[in-house]
């Protein structure tokens, strides 16, 4: 190994969501300090939360996050519903899916085509590439305009949905509209897909092996998005409502969002962790992208969560075609569910783009939070992304500053970290 | 002519404005035609220091913001805050009625000193700012009118009507009618009623309307049974600030743009 000397100090990582900086020190070969600060400001979500009543408080947890505000307001309806004891109906849950999915691929989209592929061009920004690879970039921009296009059509945008809440939908998706987005799943988004699946084929990304604990929803539906108990490629599965048992929190000073740490040290949620967990319940397209990404399952490499992300994206997109059309066969009914608030605590769990998000709410018999508490993904793999930087760093002494700089931004930018998310978190003690 | 020199910076918030500007997907590229885009740290490296715009997200929360925010004045041609987090001090104003102590105190425990609470500010309380686009999130047509403005020099103007009128244009039924609360009477409109179009309330995302008579709209909910304080409320949620303000009878002071 290099006995060399490095220090690397960037401020404010870009392309990321969020302000964080990464600080690395090497003092003759050997590593004195690997660190990425998160700056955010906090936002203390959880104080905002407390005495609001249900009927708000979706409105108020979506906020965390611009990126993720569905997975937010979904996790934060299904805590609520869990505590008052609501069963939502099959036809909510299908279009909580569907719009779920939407999100889901128009965050993958995002990342994968507008913040890491930039990097495999050698370029600052998606803009340069406009120029050189156009019609790459008018089919990415195609798949994420018609995954804006299905939250919009469902809830009516897709920064701070508005009609999902506490027990159904505020109104229901016109079927003409419905239709459209059908028409271009088959006519264009498909084909867009697969030109990106193989512009990305061809592009080398730089490789990391690490072992660790992979954290994701299991059971539950086919592929584990909304439902499900915690599970993990360790330990067996606990129900939500245990997630304490499993995460710890630990406050940390170079850091305004909390570190997570599981029983076995740091652990990883999202894209790879969900397809190494439960991979063989993807779609058979979708299985297909991962063997032209030659994604292997298990696979212990951080910089393929990219991959990981768009054989989901290609997943959620074919299962949207199938939902869509039964929609559009058996129609939708405008349904009424009784919301009567109760004094009690509900879980919410779900997978959300950057892995799994827990919002954790005790209700008074007013109606109104008690108490809050959220886990956020981006939180949760913190811990484990320095522990792949500090893996990284000896084996890149070799390469230039500025090389080692580029492929450790591109290290925390493959975790696709969400930081405005991340230092929302909220109160660590129960009784 | 130069392309404009247009730069982006975010605080604290969500960062869904800036979000807003990248789903313009099929203006963007058009978009990149017209205007230089010179600092955006969410989707882009570069990084200069000089710039024509400066379009600025989130509240200003901390001495650190503020000082950052005062350079992007300096720095900056004009000053544009977008969304209710920089123009209303938004869900973060939420708590500002609550002790910083405990605000810090009940998030990250006994080590709350690390991380101490700040009164939520909005831009224009720091640094005077040019423009103004409301919402949570800012609308992208707003954003993209007032863009458009800047370079052709045509005046940028904006809804100093409720939220009601547009309801009403659009034929959306009221959510008042269906024995709902709504703030749509006394809020600014210029949203195209989104969230009544959707079958839900609207919850005043973009401040108050010019000739917002919040008696009136409480007296209202209260006859029709709806709570008593619903209003108050539902105003703490985006408004707590603008509203505080007008209960102490002091007026926003900023008056409405058009």
């Amino acid at each position: 190994m290099s006995r060399r000397d490095l220090h690397v100090d960037v401020h404010h990582i870009t392309r990321v969501e969020g302000h964080g900086n990464l600080v690395i020190d090497v003092d003759k070969g050997e590593l004195k300090k690997c660190e990425l600060q998160i700056v955010e400001s906090p936002r203390y979500f959880e104080v905002l939360l407390e005495g609001r009543p249900y009927t708000e408080v979706h409105h108020i947890a979506g906020r965390i996050c611009g990126i993720c505000s569905i997975g937010h307001t979904l996790s934060s309806i299904q805590a609520t519903e869990r505590a008052f004891g609501i069963e939502a109906t099959e036809q909510t849950l299908l279009l909580r899916r569907l719009l779920h999915y939407g999100e889901m691929i128009q965050s993958h989209a995002l990342h994968a085509f507008f913040l890491v592929l930039p990097d495999l061009f050698n370029a600052d920004s998606v803009i340069p590439l406009a120029a050189d690879s156009p019609d790459l970039v008018q089919r990415a921009l195609r798949i994420k305009r018609f995954a804006n296009d299905l939250c919009a059509v469902l809830a009516g945008r897709h920064i701070h949905p508005i009609s999902p809440v506490v027990g159904g939908w505020t109104s229901l998706p016109d079927p003409a509209a419905l239709e459209d987005l059908a028409r271009r799943l088959d006519e264009e988004i498909r084909d867009d897909l697969t030109v990106a699946v193989d512009a990305l084929a061809g592009l080398p990304l730089p490789a990391l092996d690490r072992p660790t604990e992979n954290v994701a929803l299991v059971n539950g539906d086919r592929y584990p998005l909304l439902s499900g108990e915690i599970g993990s490629s360790i330990d067996p599965p606990i129900v939500p409502a245990d997630y304490l048992d499993k995460i710890e929190e630990k406050v940390n000073p170079h850091s305004s969002a909390k570190h997570c740490e599981g029983g076995h040290g740091p652990f990883m949620v999202g894209a790879l962790s969900r397809w190494n967990l439960n991979g063989d319940k993807l779609r058979p397209e979708a299985l297909a992208v991962a063997e032209s990404l030659a994604l292997p399952r298990p696979c212990d490499d951080p910089y393929r969560i990219t991959h990981a992300q768009i054989v989901e994206a290609v997943d959620m997109a074919y299962d949207s075609g199938v939902i869509l059309a039964r929609i559009l066969d058996e129609g939708l009914v405008p349904e009424t569910v009784r919301v009567e608030p109760r004094a009690g605590r509900g879980v919410g769990a779900v997978e959300v783009p950057r892995g799994l998000l827990i919002h954790d709410y005790t209700y008074g018999d007013d109606g109104r939070v008690e108490k809050a508490n959220c886990i956020i993904p981006t939180g949760m793999n913190l811990a484990n992304i320095e522990a792949d930087l500090r893996a990284a760093v000896p084996r890149l002494l070799d390469l230039s500053e500025k090389r080692i700089e580029h492929e450790l931004q591109m290290l925390v930018r493959a975790y696709d970290p969400c930081i405005s998310c991340s230092t929302h978190l909220l109160n660590v003690v129960f009784e | 002519m130069p392309r404009p020199r247009v730069a982006f910076f975010s605080f604290t918030s969500c960062e869904g404005c800036q979000l807003t500007v990248l789903e313009q997907e099929t203006k963007l590229l058009e978009l990149l035609e017209v205007v230089e885009i010179v600092r955006f740290r969410e989707a882009i490296d570069r990084r200069e220091d000089r710039f024509d715009v400066a379009f600025v997200e989130g509240s200003i929360s901390t001495p650190e913001e503020e000082d950052r925010v005062r350079w992007i004045r300096n720095q900056a041609g004009l000053v544009v805050a977008i969304g209710a987090c920089a123009t209303l001090g938004g869900v973060n104003a939420i708590r500002e009625d609550r002790d910083h102590l405990d605000v810090q105190g009940r998030v990250y425990g006994e080590k709350g000193e690390w991380y101490p609470a700040h009164q939520v500010k909005t831009v224009a309380e720091v640094v005077s700012i040019d423009f103004e686009l409301h919402g949570c999130p800012m609308a992208g047509a707003e954003f993209l009118d007032l863009v458009s403005c800047l370079i052709t020099g045509r005046k940028f103007r904006q809804k100093g009507t409720s939220v009601c009128v547009e309801c009403v244009l659009r034929g959306t039924v009221c959510q008042l009618w269906k024995g709902r609360p709504c703030l749509g009477p006394i809020s600014r409109g210029g949203c195209q009623a989104v969230c009544p179009s959707q079958g839900g309330s609207c919850i005043g995302c973009r401040g108050l309307a010019t000739e917002a008579n919040l008696p009136a709209l409480a007296d209202q909910l209260e006859s029709e049974g709806l709570g008593d304080g619903v209003t108050e409320r539902m105003l703490e949620l985006f408004n707590r600030k603008e509203f505080a303000a007008r209960e102490g009878g002091q007026g926003d002071g900023k008056g409405d743009p058009a």
